[in-house]
């Protein structure tokens, strides 16, 4: 172990200059791998990153045939950090003070190694506007990014396919793969609508409910909530119906409806 | 090794120690958390570590009478720092909509900035700041909160000692010591209904067994959104492990357009029973 640990330092200070780094400058520039035979090289070498990988550090091969560039490896995954050290009005040290103090309050369980990888590829496109390419759900998408959503637990791209925003579930996208050209496009769309909010909506219910029940389950559909002086008493507007309906029975027992306006909407759900 | 030395921790410990040459022994220990034989060992580590055509990354030299050590940095240390998109996404999430940071941010210039300067990096839709809340958790005193269990809708008392708040899979959770339990338990966040609320009047009712869930599977890309290790699909059906009833149920709803319960019929009959009663009361809005 000690030694894995001494070889992902020694690979991560290789890189920090940002520039590609060939098969044979890492073999030489890392002491434990420079004995290995061709074979064991390789094998230690992917074993390490995929190690770092699940810490965030993508080393990515990077071979570009319209460039005039070498190929070789590069380090990913610190996009954001690595343009603000670039950008002489921050002040880097006292981001970074900052960043330690909070990582000494909270502790943040990394997320699985795709959505790592995910989250930093969609950030780099969105920042210098790349197109991104994905399958999706068994169908292959080429969009240009505008920014993320966050609902219901789950996270959501925002992006522009054939000139139609759509959202595409984080969870479902795989091989996704950055281009090469930047400054592609502009990103317009602040909100990130999902379609089905556009429309006017379908749902309005009046309902007695206790507010702590309310607020313990509300995200868990997309809905709007007029304003009214009785705590417990709500009248919400929606079109996710299969929120709502998952709202209701996770709730169970513990309110009353007053008024339900398409309660047809709902009974087609049920399968009793 | 009572304390995991992996990666991240490494990591730390050289963003750490580079603040300066020379260090109390007991400064080290106390900040990291760490006994005196992790230290050695972290410095065993570390000082075998080569860069920039063999130069040694770390040295250092004991000294036993004053207890201190002394540091000797290859300026490859000052520039190792790399803090990555996945990490600082998830700071900037939290800065967003916890309460806790929220209050944070707010009294602390630099915090703020830090905040300000992601902001360009991160274009978020649908965070809204969590409602105000005018107590936040304090690591050093024991407190009571009021939590509503998952499957549950009311909620129950508990005392507790906050350890720390995390983020993971299932979105914010405040890890602390249950004190009647003498036990560490988890606490989703936006489950947490009540803080610092001295009386103690409803019972605590303790359901906790585990569950084996067979389902039957509507749309196979739901697979997707799941943890490889929480899951087996034995027979095309999907087969899962819960810590109690109330979590089967939780899940089993709030996923019901992708996936059915299928066994145990206790499970089964409980959502069959809410069903049929949304039913009925649907019926009444015809």
């Amino acid at each position: 172990m000690k030694n894995v640990l001494k070889r992902l330092i020694e690979l991560i200070n290789l890189f920090k200059d940002d520039t590609k780094i060939s098969t044979n400058k890492i073999k030489d520039s890392i002491p434990d791998y420079r004995d290995l035979n061709e074979q064991a090289f390789r094998r230690a070498f992917e074993r390490d990153k995929s190690l770092l990988r699940s810490f965030g550090y993508l080393i990515e091969y990077s071979n570009d045939k319209w460039s005039h560039d070498e190929s070789g490896y590069t380090m990913g995954g610190s996009y954001v950090f690595n343009n603000i050290k670039k950008n002489e009005d921050i002040n880097v040290n006292s981001f970074v003070n900052t960043y330690l103090l909070l990582k000494n309050n909270i502790s943040l369980q990394r997320d699985n190694d795709k959505k790592t990888e995910i989250i930093s590829n969609i950030t780099k496109a969105i920042n210098e506007k790349r197109r991104l390419g994905f399958e999706y759900l068994s169908k292959y998408r080429k969009v240009k990014p505008q920014g993320l959503r966050f609902f219901n637990g789950s996270w959501y791209l925002g992006a522009i396919e054939s000139k139609k925003f759509k959202t595409f579930k984080l969870d479902y996208i795989e091989n996704l793969k950055l281009g090469n050209k930047a400054n592609l496009f502009t990103t317009e769309y602040k909100n990130m609508s999902f379609s089905w909010e556009d429309s006017d909506d379908l749902i309005s219910i009046e309902i007695n409910i206790p507010d702590n029940l309310y607020q313990v389950n509300k995200n868990i559909f997309s809905h709007k909530l007029a304003r009214s002086d009785k705590k417990d008493l709500k009248s919400i507007k929606t079109n996710d119906t299969y929120g709502l309906f998952k709202f209701l029975l996770l709730c169970h027992g513990s309110y009353k409806i007053i008024k339900f306006h398409n309660a047809h909407l709902l009974k087609d759900l049920i399968d009793v | 090794m009572s304390k995991k030395i992996d990666f991240n921790f490494l990591h730390n410990f050289l963003q750490f120690i580079q603040a300066k040459n020379k260090w109390k022994i007991s400064e080290i220990l106390d900040n990291l958390d760490i006994s005196f034989k992790e230290l050695i060992y972290i410095l065993d580590i570390v000082s075998q570590i080569y860069v920039d055509f063999d130069d040694v990354f770390v040295d250092y030299e004991i000294n036993k009478d004053t207890e201190e050590i002394n540091f000797l940095f290859n300026d490859s240390v000052y520039e190792l720092l790399s803090i990555n998109d996945s990490e600082l996404f998830n700071l900037y999430y939290l800065l967003t909509i916890e309460a806790n940071f929220l209050t944070l941010k707010e009294s602390n210039k630099e915090i703020m900035e830090f905040y300000n300067i992601l902001s360009k990096y991160f274009i978020i839709d649908g965070l809204f700041a969590s409602d105000d809340k005018s107590e936040s958790f304090s690591f050093e005193e024991i407190k009571t909160i009021e939590y509503i269990k998952l499957g549950k809708t009311e909620s129950q008392i508990y005392f507790v000692k906050p350890i720390a708040l995390k983020l993971n899979q299932d979105g914010k959770i405040l890890e602390a010591l249950d004190v009647e339990e003498n036990s560490i338990k988890t606490f989703l966040i936006e489950r947490i209904v009540g803080i610092n609320k001295e009386e103690n009047t409803k019972p605590k009712i303790s359901t906790r067994s585990a569950l084996k869930v067979k389902y039957k599977i509507h749309d196979t890309n739901f697979l997707k959104t799941l943890d490889n290790s929480t899951f087996k699909v034995i027979n095309d059906n999907l087969e899962m492990k819960f810590y109690s009833f109330e979590n089967a149920l939780d899940f089993s709803l709030k996923n019901i357009q992708y996936i059915n319960a299928i066994t145990p019929l206790k499970l089964v009959d409980e959502i069959k029973i809410r069903q049929s009663n949304l039913l009925e009361i649907l019926n009444e809005f015809n």
